[in-house]
């Protein structure tokens, strides 16, 4: 609070309660308005005073303390007519509902204090505009001037001409209120609705009130000893509402003392749904930045890109000195309770601080994760082309050269030259062999052309062991069945090499986004994948692609050998 | 009267080869295709007896094209992978490595029989 905020503050303190009780008790004393509401217009200065006054205090940036304090001032001006002098009528009178003016302003530019906008800022200024049109009626009354001081000027038919123009422009002034509260109602997020929630709830019953008020007097006429209660209610209501806002906020700062221990006892990858319970966003996200980069990550450890601030978002940085270790995306109403943000910051510091590092191993694994699935599948894919390039280049030539030496052997008619070309045919054939086989193991056409299940059949009709194959489902990603197709084949061949089985079985199917392809033997069992470099080479294959590999081997019940790989 | 063959292969120079091979095994060569689409439509133009169809075709495969073709069609597949690369099933297929002379004259003698 500043020295000339704090002077005008104390001065309020000091006049407040002196304007209290010198127009609330006039009021009251001298009779002009029905003692049945005395209660409720002494409630209305006081309270909305008394609430000024904190509000102010407590926020003194924020000028809704200020605005409602003048409220309470003016409230009690009106009453001052009651005295028995003519310039103490002439004073009241033209004070008298100018309350509702600074109301509606501090409504209207509730939660900041500010109205911001142009519109509103031209739809307030008008509004005060109706507080000459009070002067104007004050001045023109039917009254001598020993009664009312200010009357100037005797014009009863441009009084009433006034008194309508006054009471029609409150009504709209209300309506216009109405609709600009609903709306921000309507465009608020659940935080923002939980700030506004019950000021606006009040605000909406004191427009409705004024508005009916209003057109019940432009119909039927204001009569003395007649007295309309809801408006006096609202009135009433609207300080309380203020001063419910202020406790609910200084009660969720009593919930961070809650919020440190929730996390100590939960652990890691809580933190997000912690602050949003905590500061009532349920939208809330928290992106943890990683060290010596300018990216965040979710509690995941995902690339978290941090959406532009606008109307309705806002991030918070949180640090440790000059360090940021967070961002928190928040909705942009949960600006207007710093102090709130800031302690729910600072409490959490360390958990978030343990969060991030947390975050950031996991955006490494990840990374890591996805440098092994990008490396076996650059491998496959160069394995595949390496065996398109055998059989469209050199396999081929070498058919044709087989073409050409058997049609010149069919030519030539000397025994040894025909017997040169036939051992040259005979090589030519080995090569041509060998050239497949090398070409079937560095990649094998079949699982490309006709999937695993083909492939599965193929590899089992090879084995020299009866092998069942079952298969249920379609195909797979490529990378799910090359990496499906080496566990069947390395199992098929370790059941020929070691499990002394009888007979063996294959089965793949899909189950639950998974890829199960299991290889059964009824053999010896006894299998270690600890054990040499190929089942364990071909868990490093399937934890590539986020699968695992199971390995059932008991001794004497055969073994069992089982991939489970997401393909989803 | 000699069997009509139609070769269809992507690779030129097996063609060439092929082409020579069956003419002196005693068939017809009536024409070539490099893809399934110009097969299909040599075979509904030429009707030869014989199509020689690769197994794996730029366009496709040749197993799909096989069960496509006219039933008065006979077709023998052939490819430069083994039959158990291939899924062939009950389909005629010969490794290329296998088309022999000898082999080829047996299949036009019992053809012309």
């Amino acid at each position: 609070m500043t020295p000339r905020a704090r002077l005008a503050w104390f001065v309020l303190l000091v006049a407040g309660p002196a304007f209290v009780v010198f127009g609330e008790l006039g009021f009251w004393l001298n009779g002009i308005a029905p003692r049945e509401t005395f209660p409720l217009d002494l409630g209305v200065s006081s309270l909305a005073i008394a609430s000024g006054l904190v509000l102010w205090r407590l926020r003194p940036e924020n000028r809704t303390g200020l605005l409602l304090g003048v409220a309470g001032i003016l409230w009690t001006i009106g009453g001052i007519r009651a005295y028995r002098n003519a310039w103490a009528f002439g004073v009241g009178q033209c004070f008298d509902g100018s309350q509702d003016l600074v109301l509606a302003h501090l409504l209207i530019a509730y939660p900041s204090g500010r109205l911001g906008h142009r519109s509103l800022r031209v739809l307030v200024t008008a509004g005060y505009g109706l507080f000459v049109v009070g002067v104007l009626e004050t001045i023109t009354m039917d009254l001598p001037r020993r009664v009312n001081a200010f009357a100037v000027w005797h014009a009863p038919a441009l009084h009433g001409t006034l008194s309508t123009i006054g009471s029609v422009g409150a009504g709209m002034y209300a309506t216009t209120g109405i609709a600009i509260i609903g709306r921000r109602w309507l465009r608020a997020g659940y935080s923002r609705r939980r700030v506004l929630g019950p000021v606006l709830l009040a605000a909406l019953f004191f427009a409705l009130a004024v508005a009916v008020d209003e057109v019940v007097q432009a119909i039927v006429g204001s009569e003395p000893g007649i007295v309309f209660f809801p408006p006096l209610v609202a009135r009433l209501l609207i300080p309380v509402a203020f001063l419910f806002g202020l406790a609910r906020s200084r009660l969720d700062r009593l919930v961070v003392g809650d919020l440190v221990l929730e996390l100590d006892a939960s652990g890691a990858g809580t933190m997000q749904a912690a602050l949003a319970r905590a500061l009532h966003d349920p939208g809330l996200q928290v992106g943890y930045r990683l060290d010596d980069r300018d990216e965040f990550v979710d509690s995941e450890g995902e690339p978290l890109v941090l959406p532009v601030e606008d109307a309705d978002h806002a991030i918070t940085y949180v640090g440790r000195g000059d360090a940021q270790l967070a961002a928190i995306v928040h909705e942009r109403a949960l600006l207007e309770q710093p102090s709130l943000i800031e302690a729910v910051s600072a409490a959490v510091g360390l958990a978030l601080d343990n969060e991030r590092l947390h975050a950031q191993l996991r955006n490494q694994l990840q990374v890591l994760r996805a440098s092994r699935a990008r490396l076996v599948r650059t491998a496959d894919s160069e394995r595949r082309r390496l065996e398109r390039d055998l059989h469209d280049g050199a396999q081929q030539r070498l058919l044709a050269l087989g073409l050409a030496l058997n049609m010149l052997r069919a030519r030539v008619e000397d025994a040894e030259s025909a017997q040169l070309l036939a051992e040259a045919e005979e090589e030519l054939a080995t090569a041509v062999s060998e050239l497949r086989e090398l070409a079937r193991g560095i990649h094998p056409a079949i699982l490309t052309d006709q999937g695993l299940a083909a492939a599965a059949r193929t590899l089992a009709s090879r084995s020299a062991v009866p092998v069942e194959v079952v298969v249920n489902g379609g195909r797979f990603p490529p990378a799910v069945e090359t990496a499906g197709y080496y566990v069947i084949a390395e199992a098929l061949a370790n059941v020929m090499r070691y499990a002394h089985a009888g007979r063996a079985r294959i089965e793949i199917r899909e189950a639950a986004g998974l890829a199960l392809i299991e290889v059964s033997d009824d053999g010896v069992g006894g299998a270690d994948s600890r054990r040499g470099t190929g089942l364990a080479g071909l868990a490093d294959r399937v934890g590539a692609l986020d699968g695992r590999l199971v390995v059932e081997s008991a001794a004497g019940t055969g073994t069992t050998v089982r991939a489970e790989i997401p393909c989803a | 009267m000699r069997t009509t063959v139609l070769i269809v292969d992507d690779h030129p120079s097996f063609r060439r080869l092929a082409r020579r091979l069956f003419e002196e095994a005693g068939f017809t060569v009536v024409g070539e295709a490099g893809d399934g689409r110009s097969a299909v439509a040599s075979v509904l133009a030429l009707k030869p007896d014989l199509v020689l169809l690769d197994v794996m075709l730029p366009d496709g495969s040749g197993i799909e094209l096989a069960d496509r073709l006219p039933p008065s069609t006979a077709v023998l597949l052939v490819s430069s992978r083994s039959a158990d690369d291939l899924a062939i099933g009950s389909r005629r297929f010969m490794r290329k490595d296998e088309l022999t002379l000898d082999r080829l004259r047996a299949v036009a003698a019992g053809a012309g029989e």
